[in-house]
């Protein structure tokens, strides 16, 4: 078995290198280090570089709240509602190599949430979008087939959802998708491969096989 | 022609599901669990692919977050105090006999009398409320 020995962000097994973490400033990730001590308000180059990550990915976040809402501005609120979440609780992110799967996670639960309160304008306005008569159109249909699809993808758990996320909506092979999330490229292919064998069993997968096959 | 080179020329669109699945043989057999998974990828990233977000909504984002009057809204103490709890806040602190508690060793030598327990005293409400008319309103 070859041995694995780590040499600052980056992992070696035997001639293979893998590289575990995304770009993150010295300055930030020095301010990560002592978070727990630092200001409750992050300072503002820890806050430019969430936006420009989380602007980078934004199809990846917005897609977890249209399958969530079915409707793009009550996605794009989500996600707002979430990146605010985020700010407060930013100092509790251990690794930041990890944000993204950390914000996706903010994001699923804010979602959840948000339909949860009876009150909220979202939960309210699910029913009548879902329900709205869908035209004939083939825009139409392929959406439809988009929000059954991110429906099935939320119902997997996170951490293989975020995975199926990455492959689909930004079409990363296993070596993007493991840069990304700070995880191993054989973590990354078990999770894609159950994930995959969970959305090929589901209702709405079959449905489209046998209508496109 | 092994197994996974049939799934490869699938998946490059050489050949159709039939033909792979009648050439997946033998050994190979035990790939053709992988057809359905490799359907649902392909199916997958094709309809999710051309997903947009709102035009400018990421911009926009960014701005939330960056916007420097984020402080104010976000990281104010927000903390929710209960109605009962700001009645008790108000209260001045006047119970009767909160001071230090008293030692049983200083009971017992005398030091403080042990203040005898006040007695109830039982009202009579037999006789009180005892009836003195019968239901006709003659009394006995």
């Amino acid at each position: 078995m070859p041995s694995l020995r780590l040499q600052g962000d980056r992992v070696s097994k035997g001639h293979e290198e893998i590289r575990i973490s995304p770009d993150i400033p010295e300055k930030v990730s020095e301010w990560f280090s002592t978070a727990a001590t630092a200001d409750r308000i992050p300072p503002f180059f820890v806050r430019e570089w969430l936006g420009q990550v989380l602007q980078e990915n934004y199809r990846l976040f917005y897609g977890i709240g249209y399958g969530y809402f079915h409707d793009p501005s009550y996605a794009e609120d989500a996600v707002q509602s979430a990146a605010l979440k985020a700010l407060q609780k930013l100092r509790q992110l251990k690794r930041p190599q990890t944000v993204l799967a950390w914000f996706a996670s903010i994001t699923r639960n804010t979602c959840l949430d948000l339909l949860r309160n009876p009150n909220s304008r979202a939960a309210e306005s699910l029913d009548e979008v879902s329900c709205s008569p869908a035209s004939n159109s083939i825009d139409q249909v392929r959406i439809d087939w988009q929000r059954k699809l991110l429906v099935e993808i939320n119902k997997l758990p996170e951490n293989q959802a975020i995975v199926v996320r990455l492959r689909f909506l930004d079409d990363c092979d296993l070596g993007e998708i493991a840069e990304r999330l700070g995880l191993r490229k054989n973590t990354v292919e078990v999770r894609l491969h159950r994930a995959l064998e969970k959305l090929s069993h589901s209702p709405c997968l079959r449905a489209l096989k046998e209508e496109y096959l | 022609m092994k197994g996974r080179d049939l799934l490869r020329d699938y998946l490059a669109g050489h050949l159709t599901r039939g033909d792979v699945q009648r050439k997946l043989t033998g050994r190979a057999k035990e790939s053709r669990h992988l057809l359905p998974i490799m359907d649902a990828d392909r199916h997958g990233r094709h309809f999710l692919s051309d997903l947009q977000p709102p035009e400018g909504a990421a911009e926009r984002l960014t701005q939330v977050i960056l916007s420097p009057d984020l402080s104010s809204t976000v990281f104010q103490e927000n903390k929710q105090v209960g109605r009962l709890q700001k009645i008790f806040d108000l209260m001045p602190f006047d119970v009767v006999g909160a001071g230090q508690p008293v030692s049983k060793s200083k009971i017992k030598k005398g030091k403080i009398e042990k203040a005898a327990p006040a007695k109830i005293r039982r009202s009579n409400t037999k006789t009180a409320n005892r009836k003195t008319t019968n239901k006709k309103g003659k009394r006995k």
